[in-house]
């Protein structure tokens, strides 16, 4: 009988609550949203890395937002790997900002995670929408499940009534611009990327198969990019972790690296 | 006998004048000698001895009239006389035959009237008078210049006339004749297409005066007129085109009218504006919406009392070619820029941005590309692969991204090839990108620093120059005043490469003042470097008048910005096949000039071609002409062609190469009777006075044209001739010192003096 996988299960059973616990916003990590660079932001550097803060269902032990998950330390692990890999001139820090904050249109940039919780604001909503159409991208990241996207949906239906989402075809240089990525993974959050080296599930909930999905513009633009059943922001926080798969924060970089060319040259 | 003598006619002594050769140093030698001869008399006089002062006095004053008769000899006596010549000299008269002779003046007269009673060969006053002391030889100019046996050949309906080339005519027709002189009689009023100096000279040279005579009002009492219309001759389809449309008045100050300006019938601007006293310039953009060879028709209201309403429209000719402009963007690090400049031209069919950005060390990415092979390699190596491009756009590169090679490429690409370039501004850029001593700086309309300054990051709210009200990259509303308006409302930008002077001869566009008194920051200048444009515009996000919260999501001045800099800087690139045309509209049976140049593929010049020029007529007709080599062009060919129909044409030059065809978009030509001849149709009193006066000749309205005849006559190869006569010679001088002589020896001999 081989003992291997039940056992495996077991450990990550037992460290199951200690793991919960590092993934989820701990106090410590869950700093006060940066006030971001002096204005006019974006002077300094060429590029910051700019997470939105927005309304949402918040943790019932947790004082912060379901936006600050993995905030800020895969921020700044992300903006390591980009200063490092690539040429881009990278504010090295964290930069929180809430959609309707009026410099939110200078980083054309944005990152947002767990929108399976987010109950946009009307003037939310229509910020996001102005700063989709003006030319900002919006890169989402970290939600899972049939009901997480229902959720997104919905506050997307927003934003953008009647704009449809698609899948990115594998061809579209978003997969090419940078790293060549020949093909979509799930990226485990840490907890299942820990158990998947023995054989566990990287999915959560009835989130199986990891997706890239966007919403284009009239002119064929990518808008929004949807990581949906995936985790990038975990892979970059827990990537100095040595049980954390380095295939899983390999590709977890190379795309989010993508997604900033990408971001900066389209 | 008289004329025995004195060896010319009485009446030469009775009209003449007497003077002398001598120089004036050897005339004053005269007293001297006088002095001499007095003494010497003086001393005669007074000798003593066996003769009486009778005969002492006597023979003093025989001998003092023999040496007043030899020293009247010595001081080379001339008599100067104006004498007629028994060949008529020989006058040629240029009759201005255009249509603007049949313009009438306040008292209902024509021009042409002063010449049909003048030169009118039964009774023309003044053929008369000329015809008693000159061969008279009559030339019409207009639309050519020919000889003619009288003013019946002339009908005043030609097209454009020109001077310079009636002058040069006349002029050789009457070559070996005793040429008194050539007298114009025109209303002045087109300037000639080919300067008048070569030909001024040349008259002056061969001592041929040029007479004058003006017809016409030197300046109307109540007109208002379309002077001239400026274009570009080609731009690329969607282009703002900056009009300049000069209008001229008189009488009607402050009068409101509206200038309308229509393409094909179809109206494309219509204004009302204020007319000012003389002159007034005013610059229309216009938006080019149909691409091919446009006529463009300026028009203003015409009032009733008006001299002439003929001149109150104008047409214009361009050519909106529909060919996609190619520009290289090169980043050296991944910036928004990029992002947006391509999103702002992503809707415009007629620009294509093609960006090739340095991601990592080593690592490039290539967006926009036509091709898997463009810029495969990285920046162009090869003048084919950089020169298909039409403007470079350097961003952020530090200096030591391109070789020494490549750099003096670009130089290449800007000033041969005509390319444009555009750099901007970054942290890599100019000073803070190791340009200063570069080849680059070079070519830069700005002075950069010689210290680069790697802190300096600043926010700049940038000004307008008042050389940006007009200039059509820069207008980013309707019109200038709505433009310059928008401009002091946009949101500060950041500057990273403090440059503070231009270049001589750069024009500064837009500025940032520091604290009012310093010189301001450079944010966008310009010059011309050998055939293409540069363009410094160092400022880094410039994509923050798209993405600023207080820009409204509906503005355009991103866009609108982008594209028209872009196009303003590339559009005027020359093409492999060329042509120009010396103008848009001509009289029938003008000369037009055809000069076409032709390029190889690296767009060097290509020296045996067999280019032609194909002229087509509305009704299909088509004139093929071959162009020959221009002799001091290289690259370049030329033709002249004229055109006897009045219509509208489209020209085009065509290259057979390798089999194949290749054409230059079409031009378009237009042909009139009248040509310009209403316009500027005032008599051009400075034009005639200038021919007059560089030619030793005289200017005369009508009423004084009694001096005309005289002014001629006085001329050495006139009817009358000054002649300088010699007296010293005449048989008389020889006489009477003969007899003065004689008679003193009988005398001696008579009285017995020694």
């Amino acid at each position: 009988m081989n003992y291997a996988k039940p056992f495996a299960l077991l450990l990550i059973a037992c460290l199951l609550p200690a793991l919960s616990a590092a993934q989820s916003p701990r106090q410590e990590d869950r700093a006060q949203p940066a006030s971001g660079p002096e204005a006019p932001p974006g002077n300094s550097h060429e590029f910051y890395f700019t997470r939105g803060i927005y309304s949402g269902e918040f943790d019932d032990y947790d004082e912060g937002g379901r936006w600050a998950i993995d905030y800020p330390k895969a921020d700044h692990q992300f903006l390591v790997a980009l200063k490092r890999l690539s040429v881009v001139d990278a504010y090295g820090s964290d930069n929180a900002i809430e959609l309707t904050d009026p410099r939110l249109r200078q980083f054309p940039l944005l990152y947002t995670v767990e929108v399976g919780s987010m109950s946009l604001t009307e003037a939310e909503a229509l910020a996001l929408r102005n700063y989709l159409l003006a030319g900002g991208l919006l890169v989402i990241d970290d939600f899972w499940g049939s009901w997480a996207w229902d959720q997104f949906l919905t506050q997307m239906q927003l934003v953008f009534p009647d704009r449809a989402i698609v899948e990115v075809p594998p061809d579209h240089p978003v997969f090419n611009v940078f790293y060549n990525i020949d093909r979509v993974i799930q990226v485990p959050n840490v907890r299942q990327g820990w158990g998947a080296q023995y054989g566990g599930p990287t999915h959560e909930y009835d989130g199986i198969v990891p997706h890239v999905r966007g919403i284009f513009d009239d002119d064929g633009r990518l808008m929004v990019l949807i990581n949906w059943n995936t985790d990038l922001g975990d892979a970059w926080e827990w990537a100095d972790h040595p049980e954390y798969p380095l295939k899983f924060s390999t590709y977890a970089f190379e795309i989010g690296i993508n997604f900033v060319i990408y971001g900066m040259t389209h | 006998m008289f004329e025995f003598l004195f060896k010319y006619p009485v009446e030469y002594f009775a009209e003449g004048k007497l003077i002398t050769a001598l120089p004036w140093w050897q005339l004053a030698l005269l007293p001297a000698s006088l002095a001499v001869l007095a003494f010497v008399v003086l001393g005669y006089f007074r000798l003593q001895g066996r003769t009486r002062s009778r005969d002492r006095m006597t023979i003093s004053l025989l001998r003092g009239m023999s040496l007043s008769v030899i020293i009247f000899s010595l001081s080379q006596p001339l008599l100067e006389v104006t004498t007629q010549m028994q060949q008529p000299g020989v006058v040629g008269i240029l009759l201005d035959n255009s249509i603007s002779m049949q313009l009438k003046g306040p008292d209902q007269n024509a021009r042409s009237d002063f010449i049909r009673q003048q030169f009118d060969a039964e009774s023309g006053d003044l053929l008369r008078d000329l015809q008693q002391d000159f061969d008279v030889r009559l030339f019409k100019f207009g639309a050519e210049t020919k000889a003619i046996p009288d003013i019946a050949a002339l009908d005043f309906n030609d097209g454009d006339s020109d001077l310079t080339r009636a002058l040069d005519f006349a002029q050789a027709s009457l070559q070996g004749e005793p040429l008194a002189g050539l007298v114009v009689i025109s209303d002045g009023a087109v300037q000639p297409d080919e300067p008048l100096d070569a030909s001024l000279l040349s008259l002056k040279s061969a001592g041929i005066p040029v007479y004058s005579i003006g017809l016409g009002e030197s300046r109307y009492t109540r007109d208002i007129e379309i002077s001239r219309v400026k274009l570009p001759d080609a731009v690329v389809n969607g282009s703002r085109v900056m009009a300049d449309v000069s209008i001229k008045q008189h009488g009607y100050d402050d009068l409101q009218v509206e200038l309308t300006i229509e393409d094909d019938s179809q109206i494309l601007h219509r204004q009302q504006l204020r007319l000012k006293p003389g002159m007034q310039s005013i610059r229309i953009p216009l938006a080019t919406e149909e691409s091919g060879a446009r006529q463009l028709e300026f028009r203003l209201t015409t009032m009733a009392d008006e001299a002439i309403a003929g001149n109150n429209s104008q047409q214009a000719m361009l050519t909106v070619d529909d060919r996609k402009i190619r520009i290289l963007y090169y980043e050296g690090e991944p910036r928004f820029e990029l992002k947006f400049v391509r999103r702002a031209v992503a809707d415009d069919d007629n620009l294509g941005v093609t960006g090739l950005i340095r991601t990592a060390d080593a690592k490039y990415y290539r967006v926009g590309i036509e091709s898997s092979e463009e810029l495969r390699n990285g920046f162009p190596i090869t003048r084919d692969e950089l020169f298909s491009y039409d403007a470079i756009i350097l961003g952020s590169v530090e200096n030591s991204l391109l070789s020494r090679e490549q750099q003096d490429m670009i130089v290449e690409f800007v000033s041969e090839r005509g390319g444009g370039l555009l750099m901007l501004g970054g942290r890599h850029a100019f000073t803070e990108g190791g340009y200063r001593d570069s080849a680059l700086h070079g070519i830069s309309p700005v002075v950069m620093p010689v210290q680069a300054e790697p802190e300096f990051n600043r926010p700049i709210k940038i000004r307008p120059t008042d050389a940006a009200w007009v200039h059509p990259a820069l207008m980013i509303a309707d019109n200038s005043e709505k433009s310059i308006a928008r401009w002091l409302t946009l949101p500060p930008l950041t500057m990273v490469n403090p440059i503070r002077r231009v270049k001589p001869g750069a024009t500064l566009l837009l500025s940032s003042p520091v604290n009012g008194q310093e010189d301001p920051y450079v944010a966008m200048a310009w010059h011309r470097y050998g055939r293409g444009k540069v363009i410094a515009f160092p400022v880094q996000n410039s994509w923050l008048w798209q993405m600023h919260h207080e820009i409204d999501l509906e503005d355009q001045t991103h866009e609108l910005l982008w594209r028209q800099m872009l196009r303003w800087l590339a559009e005027s690139v020359p093409q492999r096949l060329s042509l120009d045309l010396s103008a848009g509209k001509i009289h029938v049976g003008g000369v037009i000039k055809l000069r076409s140049e032709v390029l190889r593929s690296d767009f060097s010049e290509q020296h045996a071609a067999r280019p032609r020029a194909v002229l087509t007529a509305s009704d299909g007709g088509e004139q093929t002409i071959r162009l020959q080599p221009h002799p001091s062009q290289p690259g370049a060919y030329a033709a002249e062609l004229s055109v006897d129909e009045p219509g509208d044409y489209l020209v085009h030059v065509e290259l057979e190469e390798a089999g194949q065809v290749h054409r230059s978009a079409d031009t378009r030509l237009l042909v009139t009777r009248e040509g310009n001849e209403y316009f500027n149709s005032e008599m051009n009193e400075k034009l005639l006075r200038r021919i007059a006066d560089e030619s030793n000749g005289s200017f005369f309205r009508p009423q004084g044209m009694g001096k005309l005849v005289n002014a001629l006559d006085s001329n050495p190869r006139g009817s009358r001739t000054l002649l300088r006569l010699e007296l010293w010679d005449m048989p008389v001088v020889f006489l009477l010192l003969v007899t003065l002589l004689g008679a003193e020896w009988w005398y001696r001999r008579w009285r017995g003096v020694a």
